[in-house]
């Protein structure tokens, strides 16, 4: 069996995080191979060096054996590379026809082929000079006879190639239906559904004649149906000869699809497995490997009746479908409410919908009995409630790029001082460096501007603002990505003072490890949905792995609702409505 | 009654006459804006196409060479424009008016430079007769009609067809798909092989160009080829709301700009129509021409104001539009 | 496609920072470089551009008269300029400047003419102003409600709105209220005595009023920057309108309120200059001059600092006046400052690129003395290491002259005889190139991981172009031996050597490589002649 791809001690860095340490991977020919592997596990990083979007650092890759070094997207189409990603590259005002085929060269000339071959057909090697020049003679009117040649062969393409011709339509429509597949290759993107969409993707790779097929994550926007027939689609491309890799988290479909099974952890490349010897249970092992022995504290607090409690609550996301399903949870004061699930299955929706940042369907937000549905961004802040959220870009949300760290710490409280015009910078410049000194902060100065520090350096300044404010809820999410030991436990420090103070934390991670040593409970979410809130020191990685797919589902093992106080705000106040 | 026949056919005329420079800016501006450079430097490449172009025709007696002058002065603000904003990636709407302003006082520069020492061209008594007749030979002999039809100089009649022709570039051919792609979703038609900058590069250089043509009818049509600082006066700006009038489509623009003129022109044209139809027109004598000036802009707010009310946003307008593409950011 | 060749020859980062000085630098460079753009162009023309540097200096400093008809160009340009610079901070393009401009003179010319000499001045004036500053404001704040109410485009808006006060401000010209008719020439009236903007003596100078307004406005605009919560308002909006919005700043209520401040700005430059001795006290329908277009130029050149803005204001006033004085001395045309501004913003454009990028170029990889001109130090990957080995040509280097180069040698020849058998030449060129490539892989010294796998054969599914693509990118082997495959003329060097013999192949191509250093390098020592 060859390898049509192998990658061998990839390494790629961003900063201070390694997303791949000397990863290896082998694609055999024909086979479809998972790759699976936890968020911040390395996979789209991996694969994105592989279409060519990124570089390595070092490292090969060798596509059929030979050596390649993947420049770009282009190099990496030629290469008969074809990655569909999640954030679908389409244009949007388009037809999918268009889409599909707006990429299209004409035949080449092979000028240069065909310039050696006039060479070797015409050698100048006689020792006659009389002889020698009519050689060279013949060899350049053969040779510019050539380059003419090729000029009008483009300029005729050129020509030709231009008109859109209605055939255009029904020669998109033919090939779709070859591959077998179920497309209008006159409806214009935006008219298209998310899996038309990604049909037009995936035709789209194929129609520039890829044989390594790429999928990330295809099945999170698909719905049953659909994705057994993306599995009926991947199946008859690996006929053709195609083959596959598909990065995604759903066990379930790891074993329908899949032949064999990479997994990544943490960046670095574990095993490849094949399906037919695995389970669930080996895969989710291999995914979030052995429990790590973390010695982080976890102070025991009294706690509190809840701070904050949620019901029924339904948001959507941009694109419109739903990112969070009917979900109940609460946090108490001084507890620390793990949130863990695949990136993706809701939780930036969750923290923006708290934060008043997002539209809410349907459902309860109770802050100490009160609602906070509707109510403005600033007027949750001052209720009490911080909301700090780190996404990969990490200077999106919470921070203002071009301005000083002092500037950024003012961000929530620069307004103090009703009577005042001015900004108070004393203020805001000591608790800038009380914030560089305890977290160890590394900037040369309070007033470098926030965009020259170093991501993890980033991360530490928004969370120690947010502590700043003294808030009574803390939403925090992910604040220790791409953080290395030191400042990882010195923010667990912050947080833990916060919960002996009697604040509840709700804590958006991705390392099960240490939620499960950090954290007093541990809410899992899928696709929107909770799965179930489990105690800490009871839970097992595994059994959070298996809730994160979608595997178990608590609520349904256990048949009872978790989420629900029993010293519910809520209820006491539904209790004095009755009464009143 | 023919005389008011006629002086509506002489304001339609006029309508044309002027609506022709607008006709040749707006589809430069189209290609630029398509391909996604929103280029403010209109009114300066105009005028660099006017004064290149007149000054070349005028000291030729040739027509065919002033409006190679004429694209050659654009295409050279619009090199200056490419290079800034995709090579260096400097802010478009900044860049834009650094070429409004450099290309507008160039003009004057040169064009009173030319004027002052004397040496500025004058025009050839047969040149003259070129910019101020024209029309086709036997048609435009025909009543009425051959008057509003027939009877305009050349660039008329080129401006129309290069308005069909880009339309058809832009809707109807591969390399126009591929540009609106570039200036729609740089990223994704980088990532089908598609040379953003390439696109970008050529639709300006060839937009400018065009632009240029617009200026040099304004110089010799217009004004007949006489010097004054007042050459493009304004016209640029209103090619650039044109633009989204047209919801930019060049064919649209052909009879949006035919509307502007008429707006244009009926402040010249406007008390022999009030003479005309005085029982209909009567009131129009005590309009103060500025407001026929400002009508063009007025009517370009109202346009602007109201497409951004809509909800239903399907226009013709790229999304990428004024957006700098810089592959690295992925 | 080769195109990618060039991607890597230059590559292109976002930088960092770079530190003050060197922005000064380099903004300054930009200036200069500009001044002998313009010179240049002065010589084209046949004017001596020393002549007319002096000139330019000499028309402001010349007498102290000079320096006040400078210092009553820079106070309206200055004002206007930090009222445009307040709206770009929030990244919001108000191009309204001429408009706002004429709004406030216009509503102050209404006033005044209305109130007369019925308030004792300056009581009169400063009533005035603030209308005319109010006007300027209410201008712009239309412009701001549409953009945050439709998201209409305010670039445009506030562009066509320029237009509309223009031909306002000629039409008044035709009224009896504005203007005194039936001279001919109808002209605007004076407006009273008692509205007079009149000038303050210090000592033996006298200054417009007006600049002190204008300087006080630079203070004020500073420390509203850098000290006010409103200004640290506009800086975040400005930054960043997610972070705003998230901090929960109302952001639609910030642009409004800085649209408006920044057209009331504007509005009172207008309304200074009608009070003012330099227009003569009364309305023109040119009464700009020209200064909402200077401003943006200002501003951009300034990077919207308030102090960085006086200097430029200076610069550009400086610039300006210079040119008119050279007109009457020099006869050249004053349009030369529009020119001359045009090409002083071209090149700060440029420069700004060097200040927010850094450019790379390909290091050439690996030692050899003989690599001239093989481009700058910059970052290296293993990228890098690529785009250099595509360049090859095709010759063999001295360090080929190993077993590797006489394998190939032998490959050669049988490239030789295999595609004199073909007609079609193409294909097997490319074929035989991968052969021999393939060869000298397996032949160079492994000191990385190599395929374990045998090498496949062609795979029918690529055309002949791709493949050969493909053949390229292989063609990155770090170690020794050059392929020379990476180009199909390559058969036609392999060729020659193959036809002389290995040793003679040897010498063959090392004097090749001696005599082309230019592209290539030597690997692993030449220690094989």
């Amino acid at each position: 069996m060859t390898n049509i791809v192998e990658i061998r001690n990839l390494t790629k860095t961003f900063g201070e995080v390694v997303a791949n340490n000397n990863v290896r991977l082998n694609l055999r020919q024909g086979e479809i191979l998972a790759l699976l592997g936890e968020n911040g596990s390395g996979k789209t990083t991996l694969m994105n060096m592989l279409s060519g979007i990124y570089q390595p650092d070092s490292g090969d890759i060798f596509i059929n054996g030979r050596k390649v070094v993947i420049h770009s997207p282009e190099e990496a189409k030629r290469l008969g590379i074809g990655m569909v990603h999640q954030h679908f590259k389409l244009i949007d005002t388009l037809t999918a026809a268009d889409n599909i085929w707006m990429g299209t060269e004409s035949e080449p000339f092979y000028l240069e082929e065909k310039l050696a071959f006039a060479e070797k057909c015409n050698p100048c090697d006689s020792s006659d000079p009389k002889v020698l020049s009519s050689q060279k003679r013949k060899l350049l009117k053969a040779k510019i006879n050539l380059r003419v040649r090729a000029f009008g062969y483009k300029l005729g393409k050129f020509i030709k190639g231009q008109p859109l011709r209605k055939q255009r339509f029904e020669t998109i429509d033919q090939i779709t239906h070859d591959f077998g597949f179920d497309l209008d290759s006159r409806k214009t993107v935006s008219d298209m559904a998310v899996s038309e969409k990604q049909t037009c993707e995936i035709v789209k790779v194929l129609f520039y004649g890829a044989k390594i097929l790429i999928l990330d994550e295809p099945t999170a926007v698909l719905t049953t149906q659909e994705i057994q027939k993306l599995f009926a689609t991947m199946r008859r491309m690996k006929e053709r000869g195609c083959s596959i890799i598909i990065i995604t988290h759903k066990l379930n479909e790891v074993l329908e699809i899949s032949d064999r099974v990479a997994i990544m952890r943490k960046g670095e490349y574990i095993t490849t497995v094949d399906t037919k010897d695995a389970d669930e249970q080996l895969l989710t092992e291999l995914m979030v490997g052995e429990k790590v022995e973390l010695h982080i504290d976890r102070p025991k607090t009294d706690f509190d009746r809840p701070l904050l409690e949620i019901r029924n609550l339904t948001v959507k996301n941009d694109e419109g479908s739903v990112a969070i399903d009917d979900m109940s949870f609460y946090i108490r004061g001084g507890e620390m409410l793990g949130v863990a699930g695949i990136s993706g299955c809701g939780q930036k929706e969750l923290c923006e919908a708290i934060a008043g940042l997002r539209k809410i369907e349907k459902g309860e937000i109770n802050h100490k009995g009160q609602s906070l549905i509707g109510l403005p961004p600033k007027k949750i802040i001052e209720m009490g409630i911080s909301m700090s959220f780190i996404p990969e870009d990490r200077l999106g949300m919470g921070l203002a790029p071009s301005m000083s760290i002092t500037d950024n710490m003012m961000l929530k409280t620069y307004s103090e001082g009703r009577f005042n015009p001015f900004v108070n910078r004393k203020k805001a410049r000591e608790r800038a460096k009380q914030l560089i000194d305890a977290l160890n902060i590394v900037t040369p100065s309070t007033e470098t501007p926030v965009r020259r520090l170093s991501g993890g350096n980033v991360q530490k300044v928004l969370v120690g603002r947010e502590i700043e404010s003294s808030p009574n809820v803390i939403i925090t999410a992910y604040p220790v990505r791409g953080l290395d030991i030191n400042s990882s436990y010195a923010i667990y420090d912050i947080l833990n003072e916060q919960k002996k103070n009697g604040v509840g934390i709700l804590f958006v991670g991705e390392d099960l490890d240490v939620m499960l040593a950090l954290c007093d409970k541990i809410m899992v979410i899928c696709h929107g949905k909770l799965m179930g809130v489990v105690h800490a020191e009871k839970a097992t990685k595994e059994q959070l792995g298996l809730m994160m797919t979608g595997a178990l589902d608590l609520q349904i093992e256990n048949a009872k609702p978790y989420g629900i106080a029993k010293d519910s705000n809520i209820a006491e106040e539904a209790h004095d409505d009755e009464n009143k | 009654m023919n005389s008011s026949v006629m002086a509506i056919i002489l304001t339609l005329c006029e309508a044309i006459r002027r609506g022709t420079p607008l006709l040749l800016g707006t589809t430069g501006e189209i290609l630029n804006e398509k391909s996604g450079s929103l280029n403010l430097g209109v009114e300066g490449t105009m005028a660099v196409g006017a004064i290149t172009g007149a000054l070349l025709g005028l000291s030729t007696s040739s027509l065919f060479l002033a409006l190679i002058g004429a694209f050659a002065g654009g295409m050279f603000c619009g090199l200056i424009y490419a290079f800034l904003t995709i090579t260096l990636k400097a802010n478009q709407n900044v860049t834009g008016l650094a070429i409004t302003i450099f290309g507008g006082g160039l003009c004057l520069f040169v064009g009173e430079t030319l004027k002052s020492s004397g040496k500025f061209p004058a025009y050839t008594t047969e040149f003259y007769s070129v910019i101020t007749g024209g029309g086709i030979p036997l048609l435009k002999d025909i009543p009425y009609v051959g008057q509003l039809l027939f009877s305009y100089n050349a660039l008329v009649y080129i401006a129309i067809a290069i308005a069909v022709v880009v339309w058809i570039y832009i809707s109807k051919t591969k390399s126009g798909l591929r540009m609106r792609a570039a200036g729609e979703n740089p990223a994704a038609a980088d990532s089908v092989g598609i040379n953003v900058d390439a696109e970008r590069y050529k639709n300006i250089i060839v937009g400018s160009g065009i632009m240029g043509l617009g200026g040099v009818y304004m110089a010799l049509f217009i004004n007949n080829g006489l010097w004054n600082t007042d050459w493009i006066n304004g016209y640029g700006w209103i090619a650039v709301a044109l633009v989204i009038f047209a919801n930019w489509s060049s064919a649209r623009a052909i009879w949006g700009s035919y509307i502007f003129g008429l707006l244009l022109a009926l402040k010249s044209r406007m008390p022999s129509l009030a003479s005309a139809f005085p029982s209909i027109l009567s009131w129009s004598t005590s309009i103060p021409t500025e407001l026929f000036d400002a009508l063009p802009f007025i009517v370009t707010m109202l346009v602007l104001i109201f497409t951004s009310m809509r909800k239903h946003k399907s226009t013709g307008s790229p999304a990428g539009l004024g957006l700098n593409y810089f592959r690295e950011e992925r | 496609m080769t195109k990618t060749n060039k991607d890597q020859l230059i590559k292109i980062s976002k930088r960092q920072n770079l530190a003050l000085k060197y922005k000064l630098l380099l903004t300054l460079g930009a200036i200069l470089l500009s001044l002998v753009l313009g010179g240049i162009l002065l010589a084209c023309l046949g004017y001596n551009p020393i002549k007319f540097y002096t000139e330019m200096i000499m028309g402001n400093f010349k007498n102290a008269s000079y320096v006040k008809l400078m210092v009553r160009a820079l106070i309206p340009l200055l004002i206007t300029s930090l009222g445009v610079s307040l709206a770009f901070k929030m990244r919001f393009w108000n191009i309204g400047g001429e408009g706002q401009f004429i709004v406030g003179a216009i509503i102050a010319m209404t006033f005044s003419l209305l109130i007369g000499d019925s308030l004792p001045s300056p009581l009169g004036a400063v009533v005035v102003v603030l209308l005319g500053t109010l006007g300027g404001g209410l201008y712009a704040l239309f412009v701001a409600v549409l953009k945050v109410k439709f998201n209409t485009n305010e670039t445009l808006m506030t562009l066509m709105l320029n237009y509309v006060a223009l031909y306002l401000a000629s039409y008044m010209l035709k009224t009896d209220f504005f203007a005194i008719q039936g001279q001919g020439v109808p002209a605007f009236k004076v407006i009273a005595e008692s509205l007079w903007l009149t000038e303050i003596n210090i000592g033996k100078f006298s200054f417009d009023t007006a600049l002190f307004i204008a300087v006080a406005l630079t203070i004020i605009l500073f420390v509203y920057f850098k000290q006010s919560k409103q200004g640290y308002e506009l800086n975040v909006v400005g930054d960043s309108p997610n972070t705003a919005k998230y901090a929960g700043m109302k952001v639609n209520r910030i642009i409004v309120r800085t649209m408006f401040l920044s057209g009331a700005i504007i509005g009172m430059a207008g309304a200074l200059k009608l009070c003012g001795s330099s227009a003569g006290h009364t309305f023109s329908a040119n009464i700009t001059g020209g200064v909402g277009w200077t401003s943006i130029i200002v501003a951009w050149l300034a990077k919207l600092n308030p102090v960085g803005i006086f200097i430029a204001s200076l610069l550009m006033s400086i610039l300006e006046r210079g040119c008119a004085f050279a007109r009457t001395s020099l006869g050249i045309s004053d349009a030369m400052s529009d020119v001359l501004q045009g090409i002083i913003l071209f090149t700060v454009l440029a420069s700004d690129f060097f200040i927010n990028y850094k450019i790379s170029f390909r290091k050439k990889a690996k030692l050899s003395p003989e690599v001239a001109g093989a481009g700058q130090s910059g970052e290296i990957g293993t990228s890098d290491d690529v785009a250099e080995e595509r360049e090859t040509d095709g010759e063999i280097t001295p360090s080929a002259i190993t077993e590797t180069a006489v394998a190939d040698v032998e490959n050669a020849d049988r490239v030789q005889a295999d595609s004199a058998k073909e007609s079609d030449g193409s294909e097997n060129a490319v074929t035989d190139d991968k052969t021999t490539q393939e060869n000298a892989e397996e032949t160079a010294p492994k000191d990385e991981n190599t395929p374990n796998d045998p090498v496949p054969q062609k795979e029918e599914t690529f055309s002949p172009a791709k493949k050969k693509t493909a053949v390229k990118k292989s063609a990155t082997t770090k170690n020794t031996a050059k392929k020379p495959t990476t180009t199909a003329k390559k058969p036609a060097t392999a060729k020659k050597t193959a036809a002389k013999g290995s040793v003679s192949a040897k010498k063959t191509a090392a004097g090749k490589t001696a005599g082309k250093a230019k592209k290539t390098s030597v690997k692993g020592g030449a220690d094989n002649e």
